[in-house]
């Protein structure tokens, strides 16, 4: 039995996975106090992580139906993320390991996200190319062998989920912007506005910043009252033009790879048009449930069944990499 | 308790990575390592390492471990929650007792405990609490005493007039803020060690310190910020 621990955000997780990849639990903390400030507040994330993150682990065990004389291997997010947050998880993976003998994997986050789908009971296999696309991340890999992970584009400016809330911004709609975005958008028509999908832009990369300003631009046009009228067509414009720049790019890469399977994640892998438009696509397409497109321990630990355990001398030492902080061995391994 | 009779200590409230180990017989360990000037703490890197140290050195294990005396800070964000994180793991990997203390505590028993040389006097600790500010601690009686702990913070300024507001002068000051503040203290009257070991926390003494203290649950052993985190809700943001 494998027991993960994650804390690179704002939720506080902990599960517990078998090395056929079951989940036996998977234990998911909302902090739930970053919403009154339009965003998460390091600073108030990893204040809560240390206020839960046993109490989270030992919550997965109950879960599981297990006791830590049942687990055979501790993994962690090691990186990237926000450092004062990682350390907290960082801190009390190790100190278990330590204090039980048990091996450590340490886990790269986005690695966790692009494997998701292998766990059962999606159990998705390589080779397929993957989207990732969150609040924190958007990205597009190529993963061929769980140990041959090959990036093929990201975002030069915005991620996918920062872009859909500053839009929800935009029109008044409160933080997290995503549930609410999409559930305006739905009373909306998306053809009504045409807003930028990069779509001649060649290569994998998105881009989002262009596409808020014209929101922006768009809203101050129509004026205040006519603006206001025509909320839920701007906003089912807005987040057709985001899943259209994350789509048109998908497309791109399974033409390029050759590949006809998709593995999609990510908290944005919940937003309903995006199902559907990739759904559509002439490929295989797999997008676990939304625990595990999220942030989630579970993530980790099925990254943890194909890395190898640190040497048992290095595991109270092992220290956390911030988001820009990537150690050469965790960018090359992908 | 008995079959598990060993009481680790952790503390990385401070720069200084801080672990001691307590067994039966008096037999004690304390290992610190400090950063070297310019250089950052390395509580994540050093704390468990140093803390298996502490215990190999009175011969026992982790299974051994039947009470954890963690320090709660004041101290760096960052630091008190890889203490506070690291120590309610433990207690977890093995069900040890979990005991939660104000570092001040530890740097106060030093000074001020019983055996110390100003037993029962009273102790000020000063800390660095940067951004121009100290942390302040009393212990009028040289201990805590079992009284809870409040440490509260002053500019670099305000030291002198936070000295005359504490009615009884105290006898020694202790902590990093003390060594900075040599002058303002001895100005006072109030002694400041020139042993710099006086002014950084020791593993034993933290255990010491908390030798009275009940177990709580993990869940109410929570980091000592005694500062607010930096953040306005969007609603108070002008
Ligand atoms: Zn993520």
């Amino acid at each position: 039995m494998i027991l993960a621990v994650e804390t690179s955000c704002d939720d506080t997780c902990a599960a517990v996975v078998d090395d056929d990849g079951r989940i036996h639990a998977n234990v998911i903390s909302s902090q739930g106090i970053h919403d009154a400030y339009g965003g998460v507040v390091p600073e108030l994330a990893a204040r809560a992580h240390a206020e839960r993150c046993d109490l989270v682990v030992a919550d997965a065990l109950r879960t599981a139906g297990i006791t830590l004389d049942d687990v055979t291997r501790v993994a962690v997010t090691r990186g990237p993320g926000l450092v004062g947050a990682l350390l907290v998880g960082l801190q009390t993976a190790k100190a278990i390991a330590v204090a039980r003998g048990l091996p450590l994997v340490p886990v790269d986050h986005l690695d966790g996200h692009l494997l998701a789908c292998t766990l059962r009971p999606v159990a998705f296999e390589p080779p397929f190319v993957a989207l990732v696309a969150s609040g924190g991340h958007t990205f597009l890999s190529r993963v061929d062998d769980p140990d041959r992970i090959e990036e093929l584009g990201g975002t030069l400016d915005d991620a996918a989920g920062e872009a859909i809330d500053k839009g929800a911004r935009l029109l008044g709609l409160p933080y997290p912007g995503g549930p609410a975005l999409e559930a305006l958008a739905a009373e909306g028509d998306p053809e009504a506005f045409a807003f930028p999908t990069g779509a001649k832009v060649r290569g994998l990369d998105c881009s989002f910043s262009g596409l808020k300003t014209s929101l922006l631009y768009r809203i101050r046009d129509l004026g205040e009252a006519e603006a206001t009228a025509r909320r839920a067509d701007l906003a089912a414009s807005y987040q057709r033009a985001v899943v259209e720049t994350l789509a048109v790019r998908v497309e791109r890469a399974l033409e390029q790879t050759g590949l006809d399977r998709l593995a999609v994640g990510g908290g944005v892998a919940a937003n309903g048009p995006l199902r559907e438009r990739l759904g559509a696509l002439p490929a295989a397409v797999a997008i676990p449930d939304r625990s595990l497109c999220t942030d989630n321990a579970a993530m980790i630990a099925a990254v943890a069944r194909f890395r190898p355990a640190l040497a048992p001398e290095d595991v109270a030492g092992l220290e956390a990499y911030a988001t820009g902080q990537r150690p050469p061995a965790a960018a090359s391994a992908r | 308790m008995t079959d598990r009779p060993v009481v680790l200590g952790l503390d990385t409230a401070t720069p200084a990575t801080v672990a001691a180990a307590v067994a039966p017989g008096a037999r004690s360990a304390t290992r610190i390592e400090v950063p070297a000037a310019g250089e950052r703490p390395g509580h994540t890197r050093l704390l468990l390492g140093l803390a298996e140290d502490a215990l190999t050195a009175v011969g026992a294990g982790w299974g051994d471990v039947g009470r954890i005396v963690v320090g709660l800070g004041p101290g760096t964000f960052t630091g008190i929650r890889v203490g506070v994180a690291t120590a309610r793991a433990l207690a977890l990997a093995h069900g040890a007792g979990l005991v939660g203390i104000a570092t001040p505590a530890a740097l106060a028993e030093a000074a001020g405990g019983p055996g110390a040389p100003f037993e029962g006097r009273p102790v000020l600790v000063v800390q660095d609490a940067r951004r121009r500010e100290l942390f302040l601690t009393w212990f009028p009686d040289g201990v805590a005493g079992g009284a809870a702990v409040v440490p509260w913070t002053v500019p670099h300024d305000g030291l002198a007039a936070a000295l005359a507001d504490l009615g009884t002068p105290p006898a020694v000051a202790v902590g990093d803020g003390a060594l900075a503040f040599r002058d303002v203290l001895t100005g006072a009257g109030v002694e400041v060690p020139e042993d710099p070991a006086s002014h950084a926390v020791d593993g034993a003494a933290l255990i010491r310190a908390a030798a009275a203290s009940p177990v709580g649950a993990p869940g109410d052993v929570r980091p000592l910020y005694v500062r607010d985190a930096d953040a306005v809700p969007t609603a108070e943001r002008r």
